[in-house]
């Protein structure tokens, strides 16, 4: 089998199946370490697939802060959480520079037996009779090469050149994003406390900015989403952006007081998210590739690599009949969407720049009433925004907010009826099921999004 | 003058890959030889249709390996390839003819009524048939399988105005296996189908009054008998892949003997339709025998109860999985955003 790309996704495909024996080629453009825009985090559900794919003991070789709490602050309403475990009892996340971690993949992924091959471009794919059977590369010292496969995955990211080779790359549903992405890298002020094991997002007016301690231990990343256009203003005056942010988030101000300065600010305000077709005859579109959520709620990295084991589940026991490959990735794309779609709906619900609803303040608040999981369980993937924010929870957090009065009343409630639209049409989508849904949900997709053109011929 | 060409293939019963490469195999050198702006393979062109158990697992997906094959190689060698498979679309299997041009468009037909056994494997659709292919810049009349012996479909044809009809056929013939009397009963019917098969594209032509080109499966083939558990249906693929110009003239043929290969011929998609015979009052173009009109009614009950019995138990393997549908009509597109089946 080919993998197109070497990083969460890639070698979370190529890890299991290559543990079990199969000849498994990994292909990427690039050498590693090899840095990447990302939110970074990891959950302990992220946590439990670097476990799954056997990468977990080279992080941990890394002295990762390991995260067990999540506080969030709303408004001036706090809510401290500990984050709940994972199913295999893994009870912490970790926040991993990219170029620190995602060699540490590629290697675990040798480990296993995968072929990973690097600064190797696809060229093209091979067909036959309709199917996609195989690629061309070229190689760091420009010579090409063919390999004959039973399936290709492309695990090569939004700009996927598999994507655009199969015939995919435009999305079937695309929502734009409203928020942008920025962050720097500093030293923890805090480093050895409580602190250092919490993770920290606070959204004040419409903006939101994140404090997550990462790699080595005593750093911290701090991200900021404000508007996507903020981050060309992040681009063009780095520290007076940086100060407007401390002056407009200051749990965060007090987070970082003392610290040095921070590496230099990186951000981008193009993060549309997306759904491709992502299954075919001969190939697989997995990660990023096929599939894309704002990145607001920080959610990528960890379905990346729940996406790639489970392609390499399906595919194990049908490895060997070309037929029942083409059925197994059917299989997969479909359980892939049930699995990401409710996470999705909340990620665009979080794109929008806006201050947080009276309704969704009050749910913080009876959040933390206890330090027991309830809101990160979104963000840990534990349960689903449904299944948190039941009917009932959201009735009381509504007569809450209309009694309390913080937010004015008529907003609360004309702010009321597009957000239950928009709910009601996300639970009837979930519970229908239909496969590939093209049907947009007013109020969580959000139209605009410009759609790059692909790339010219390769990864 | 336009140039189409004809495949007519000797394709294995239920084994899809080996046909698709086979389907490949011939377009290609079809494409080669001739180089013709149309390549019109057969309907069911991913296995030949028979009553056979196999046939339960052998529909695809709608955007699925055999749509693949025929709209990438439209792009590739840059002409309009036609060809049938079983499809998935939704929630049931159809007949679905496939005709794609090399810009990206392609459209779809659905058989109208599965003939006879084919009942048993899935449903008819409800299209008209007729489409605007821009690159023979015309408009197409599409017809699979018996669609070409209805009179209707001729008549559906003449009213979307299509300028040329393009289709396949799939037309195995009576059981060359059966023992005494019964053998020469099944002979003298074998060989009144061999006739009605070569007539019936140049009188289709002449009914629409524009050129036809109809590819036809042929060869021997091993099928089970309906109602007949264990007992083979030997017989062959009668064959008869024809371009016949708009007065009915045969302007090529691969019979029955000529066994697998293609031909092709030129012809005018410029002429207005100008039909030479009128369409009758009657539902089959050539005169069939009282068995075949005892076996159609027979058989079209049998398969469509069959069917539904089945789909209700969801026992088709296809029907777990995840299935969307493409538009009949499938606009132009860059090679880097083929179609997908979605969902509405």
């Amino acid at each position: 089998m080919v993998v197109v790309g070497a990083r969460l996704a890639g070698c979370a495909v190529a890890a299991p199946l290559a543990r079990a024996g199969r000849r498994v080629v990994v292909l990427d453009r690039m050498g590693f370490p090899s840095d990447q825009l990302s939110t970074h985090v990891l959950l302990p559900a992220g946590t439990s697939e670097l476990a799954k794919l056997g990468a977990l003991p080279r992080i941990l070789a890394l002295k990762p802060s390991r995260v067990r709490w999540t506080q969030i602050v709303v408004e001036g309403i706090s809510a401290l959480e500990r984050l709940r475990p994972a199913a295999d009892g893994i009870d912490f996340g970790v926040c991993v520079p990219r170029d620190l971690q995602d060699v540490q993949l590629v290697e675990a992924a040798r480990e296993q037996g995968a072929d990973v091959r690097e600064h190797c471009t696809v060229q093209s794919l091979r067909w036959r009779a309709g199917r996609v059977t195989g690629v061309r590369y070229r190689d760091a010292g420009g010579s090409e090469h063919d390999i004959a496969s039973t399936l290709v995955v492309g695990a090569d990211g939004r700009r996927s050149s598999v994507a655009s080779l199969v015939g995919a790359w435009t999305p079937y549903r695309l929502s734009r994003n409203g928020r942008g992405l920025v962050f720097r890298y500093i030293d923890d002020p805090m480093a050895g406390g409580v602190e250092a094991e919490t993770y920290y997002q606070w959204r004040e007016g419409n903006s939101f900015a994140f404090a997550f301690p990462t790699t080595p231990l005593g750093r911290l990343v701090i991200l900021l989403m404000g508007h996507r256009d903020e981050a060309s203003d992040a681009r063009a005056d780095p520290e007076g952006y940086w100060q407007r942010k401390l002056d407009e988030h200051p749990g965060l101000a007090a987070r970082v007081a003392g610290a040095p300065p921070g590496t230099k600010l990186r951000s981008t305000g193009e993060t549309p998210a997306f759904f491709r077709a992502s299954s075919g005859p001969g190939w697989a579109l997995a990660g990023d590739a096929g599939h894309f959520k704002d990145p607001v709620t920080g959610q990528g990295m960890r379905d990346a690599m729940f996406a790639g084991r489970t392609l390499a589940e399906e595919l194990l026991p049908v490895l060997d009949d070309a037929d029942a490959v083409d059925c197994a990735t059917r299989a997969w794309e479909a359980a892939r969407d049930r699995e990401c779609l409710p996470a999705y709906h909340f990620a665009n619900s979080d794109t929008r720049v806006e201050r947080q609803s009276a309704v969704i303040c009050e749910v913080l608040r009876d959040a933390g009433r206890t330090t027991d999981p309830d809101i990160t369980d979104l963000l840990g993937r534990a349960r689903t925004p449904q299944q948190i924010l039941t009917p009932t929870r959201a009735a009381r957090a509504l007569a809450a907010a209309l009694m309390r009065g913080e937010q004015p009343r008529t907003q609360t409630l004309r702010r009321l009826l597009p957000d239950l639209r928009t709910e009601l049409a996300v639970r009837a989508e979930l519970r229908a099921g239909h496969f590939r849904s093209t049907r947009t949900i007013p109020g969580s997709e959000h139209p605009g999004a410009v759609w790059p053109a692909p790339p010219q011929a390769v990864a | 003058m336009t140039r189409i060409a004809v495949v007519q293939p000797a394709l294995v019963l239920g084994d899809v890959a080996h046909n698709l490469e086979r389907v490949e195999d011939l377009i290609r050198d079809a494409h080669r030889e001739h180089s013709p702006e149309a390549i019109i393979v057969p309907e069911a062109c991913t296995t030949p249709n028979v009553f056979a158990k196999i046939l339960r697992g052998t529909p695809r997906p709608v955007d699925g390996q055999p749509f693949q094959l025929l709209t990438r190689l439209a792009r590739e060698l840059g002409c309009v390839i036609g060809g049938g498979f079983v499809a998935v679309r939704g929630k049931h299997a159809y007949g679905t003819f496939v005709l794609a041009e090399p810009n990206g468009a392609v459209h779809l037909h659905d058989k109208d009524i599965p003939t006879a056994w084919e009942q048993h494997f899935y449903v008819g659709g409800n299209d008209s048939g007729v489409a605007r292919c821009e690159t023979l810049g015309c408009t197409v009349g599409l017809m699979s399988g018996w669609e070409w012996a209805r009179f209707r479909t001729s008549a559906r044809v003449r009213a979307g105005g299509a300028q040329v009809v393009l289709g396949g056929m799939c037309w195995p013939s009576m059981p060359l296996n059966w023992p005494g009397p019964l053998r020469a009963f099944s002979e003298r019917e074998h060989g009144i189908w061999r006739e009605q098969a070569r007539a019936l594209p140049g009188q289709v032509a002449r009914l629409t009054g524009v050129p036809v080109a109809h590819a036809s499966h042929v060869g021997a083939i091993v099928g089970e008998t309906p109602l007949g558990p264990g007992i083979p249906w030997k017989t062959q693929m009668l064959g008869e892949s024809q371009i016949c110009d708009r007065d009915g003239t045969i302007l090529a043929r691969l019979t029955l003997e000529d066994g697998e290969g293609h031909v092709a011929a030129d012809v005018d998609l410029t002429a207005p339709p100008a039909p030479l015979d009128p369409l009758a009052e009657r539902y089959w173009i050539p005169r069939f025998t009282l068995t075949t009109h005892a076996a159609w009614h027979a058989m079209n009950a049998h398969g469509a109860l069959a069917y539904r019995l089945r789909h209700a138990r969801k026992a088709f393997p296809w029907q777990s999985w995840p299935s969307g549908d493409l538009p009949d009509a499938i606009p132009p597109s860059s090679p880097t955003d083929a179609a997908a089946a979605t969902s509405a």
